[in-house]
Formats: structure tokens, C-alpha cells, sequence
């Protein structure tokens, strides 16, 4: 038995390098064989899902705030098995080492499977092209995509123009969200789901064409102060909006900027109550509901004042 | 209260197993994989994009074009929730 030790001591005393590279090398090819798979996996998953997060999180802060629909659940799958059973909304491939690639694809997909994807129906089929491609433009400007961005704008100026342009003013007036997709959603609500004729359509595209066209711009009422002296000043007409607390604030200022000078539009001007409250959904950052008022003046000496 | 939706969307990459795993479940025959937009044969899986269950399935390519297609097939008003 001692013979035996001395003999394995001996062994390992003579080979003491060889063996302890033979286990490194062992452990290095287990690791290769057994793991790369899992690496793989890892380093997709680490390059792709916090970009997709980012993209996501931009476009419900940055693009479209106040309406988010529908959250997107972003799945990274590296294996088949990892593929849900359900039919998801839709698949994104992204090729290995060609990761940036992915920007175009996301940009184009994000805007339709996180919001609007039942109030759009009240929008025909150019306006609602326009939406889109005009969502695309700005979610691409914000993730510094200028490249891809322009493209969209470039596509929807070229292919129907003035509706382009129309959705593109109440974006900028910020009457997209406030005003536009507010106005859709409850129309939706009152609906009770019922069909959507051919009628609404017609008339609810024609509201938002209208709207775009009148010169106002759209002010939150809140912690910032409000001043009435500058909003006279430029002669533009204004929007307020206003929720919970803030709506008797609303009303005052409403009723300063009357006394100088400025009327709030009819509702057949408009084609809105005017002024119209209401209850606010939120869906970010957690479901909520409050009252909400918006109300429209302009300068009474410019009373037919568009764009 | 209003509903918060979840649109699930997943993301993977072109293996070619996982892309036949895809069209069988979404009933589309496998044959030979073309954009359902341009209708060109993609034959190098580098190049797909994106597979919606639309109807069957829509297949997107790499192309510009396609990508806003493909998008205005789904924002149709015909396209399934």
C-alpha cells in the first residue's frame, strides 16, 4: 500500500505541470462544450433586451406621454424551445453580429404594437398611415436614428403629404395626444365596442383635419405658472387642459384671458364641447383615472384665426 | 378602469429551425421562404426581419419598402388584435 503512494507521489511530483494543464484545459473544454450555448444566449440577451427596453421606454415617455394602450411584453428567445406556445403578436429576428440592424425594424413595429391599436380604426386609411409613419419619425429622432427617421417622413410626405402634414401640426401643438386620441378614445368608450361605421371614419377624420387647422396652441395647467399677458401678446388662440386640482385654475385663467380680449369657440366652430370635461385614463406609470377639463379660446378680433 | 393591454413580441434570431417552428405554428407551408411583400425568395436568413401571424403569416425582408408594408398590412383595418 505504501509502495502504491509512494508510486502516485512520485507520479505527481514528476508530472505536477502537465496535470494541473491537463484540468485547466479539461475545465476550459467543458465550459466551451457545455456552455457555449448558454453564453450565446447570454450575450444576446444582454446586447438586445436592454435596447429593446430603452426603445420602448422612449417611445411611452418621450413620443406618445399620456396615451400608452398597450405595453408590449418583449420575449428574447435564443432557443426554439423558448418560443411561446400562443401566437404572439409577431416576431423580430435579429441576425447575429449585425445587432444595429435591428433599429429599422423596431422602429418601424414599436409604434403599432404599443399603443392605438384600437383607436386607430377611427382614422381612415391616410391619416392613419400618416400617424404611423410620423410616430416612426419621432421615435427614430429620439433614439438619435436620424438616418432612419427621415425616412419615414420622407415616405409619408411622399406618398399622402397633407395628411402628413396634419398629423404632423397637432403633434407639434401637442393636440395629438390632448386632443386627438383623447377625443378618439371616448368616442370608442361611448361606442360600447359596437362596429365602427364607415360614418364614424368619415366624420372623425374630418374633426381631425379641422383641428389641425385652427391656430391654437395647447397649455398644461399645472405647477408652472401660466402667463396670460405673453399668451396675449403672441395672438394665437390657446388650448387649456387641466386635471383634477388644477381645473378651477384653468377656469381663471380661462376667464383673465376673456376679459382680454379673447372668446372661447363655438362647439360647431369646433366640433367639441367646448368647454368639455370629463374623466382622464391613465395607464402610466400606473393605472389611474381623475376630471379633467380642456378649453378653447382664441382672439376675438381674429375669430376665424387658422393656419 | 381602463385595461392595460399586452402585445407579446418576440425576439430571436433567424436559425433556420426556429424560423420553420415559426411558419408551422403560424399554418403557413414552409416551401421556399420569400418576403409576402416583395415576393423575393430569402434565401439567406440574414435578411428576414420580422414574421407576423397576419391571416397566415406575413414575412418582412430587410428592405425599406417592405417594412412600411408590412406595417400598413397591420394597422389595416382587416388585421386581427
Amino acid at each position: 500500500m505504501s509502495d502504491l503512494g509512494e508510486l502516485l507521489k512520485n507520479f505527481f511530483e514528476q508530472f505536477y505541470w502537465e496535470i494541473i494543464f491537463l484540468i485547466l484545459f479539461s475545465l476550459v473544454g467543458g465550459v466551451y462544450l457545455f456552455g457555449r450555448t448558454k453564453i450565446r444566449r447570454f450575450l444576446f440577451r444582454r446586447k438586445i433586451a436592454p435596447k429593446i427596453q430603452e426603445i420602448v421606454s422612449i417611445y411611452e415617455k418621450e413620443v406618445l406621454p399620456d396615451y400608452v394602450e398597450i405595453k408590449p411584453k418583449i420575449i428574447v428567445a435564443q432557443k426554439t424551445q423558448e418560443l411561446p406556445n400562443d401566437l404572439p403578436f409577431g416576431y423580430i429576428f435579429v441576425p447575429e453580429g449585425q445587432e444595429e440592424l435591428v433599429w429599422n425594424t423596431l422602429i418601424a413595429y414599436i409604434p403599432i404594437c404599443c399603443s392605438l391599436r384600437k383607436i386607430k380604426l377611427l382614422f381612415d386609411e391616410s391619416l392613419r398611415k400618416s400617424l404611423f409613419d410620423l410616430l416612426s419619425y419621432e421615435l427614430g429622432l429620439k433614439l438619435n436614428q436620424e438616418n432612419l427617421a427621415v425616412a419615414y417622413r420622407d415616405h409619408g410626405l411622399k406618398t399622402y403629404k397633407e395628411d402628413y402634414k396634419v398629423m404632423e401640426s397637432l403633434y407639434q401643438d401637442k393636440k395629438l395626444t390632448i386632443v386627438i386620441l383623447l377625443e378618439a378614445s371616448t368616442r370608442l368608450r361611448k361606442s360600447g365596442g359596437a362596429h365602427i361605421s364607415a360614418s364614424d371614419v368619415e366624420e372623425f377624420s374630418t374633426l381631425v383635419r379641422k383641428i389641425a387647422q385652427i391656430d391654437a396652441i395647447v397649455i398644461r395647467v399645472g405647477k408652472s405658472p401660466v402667463r396670460v399677458e405673453e399668451i396675449v401678446a403672441s395672438g394665437r388662440g390657446v388650448v387649456f387642459l387641466a386635471r383634477g386640482k388644477n381645473i378651477e385654475k384653468a377656469i381663471r385663467l380661462s376667464n383673465r384671458l376673456e376679459a382680454n380680449g379673447y372668446i372661447k369657440l363655438s362647439p360647431a366652430e369646433l366640433g367639441l364641447p367646448n368647454p368639455e370635461q370629463g374623466i382622464w385614463y391613465f395607464t402610466y406609470p400606473k393605472v389611474n383615472e381623475v376630471p379633467f377639463m380642456r378649453v378653447w379660446l382664441k382672439p376675438a378680433i381674429n375669430s376665424g384665426s387658422t393656419k | 378602469m381602463r385595461k392595460v393591454e399586452e402585445a407579446i413580441v418576440v425576439v430571436t434570431r433567424p436559425d433556420r429551425e426556429k424560423v420553420e417552428v415559426i411558419l408551422k405554428k403560424t399554418g403557413m407551408p414552409i416551401g421556399e421562404l420569400k418576403c409576402s411583400l416583395c415576393g423575393e425568395p430569402i434565401t439567406d436568413l440574414s435578411r428576414i426581419r420580422a414574421i407576423f401571424p397576419y391571416h397566415s403569416a406575413l414575412i418582412c425582408c430587410d428592405k425599406f419598402e417592405c417594412l412600411v408594408a408590412c406595417r400598413n398590412k397591420l394597422i389595416s383595418e382587416s388585421a386581427p388584435k
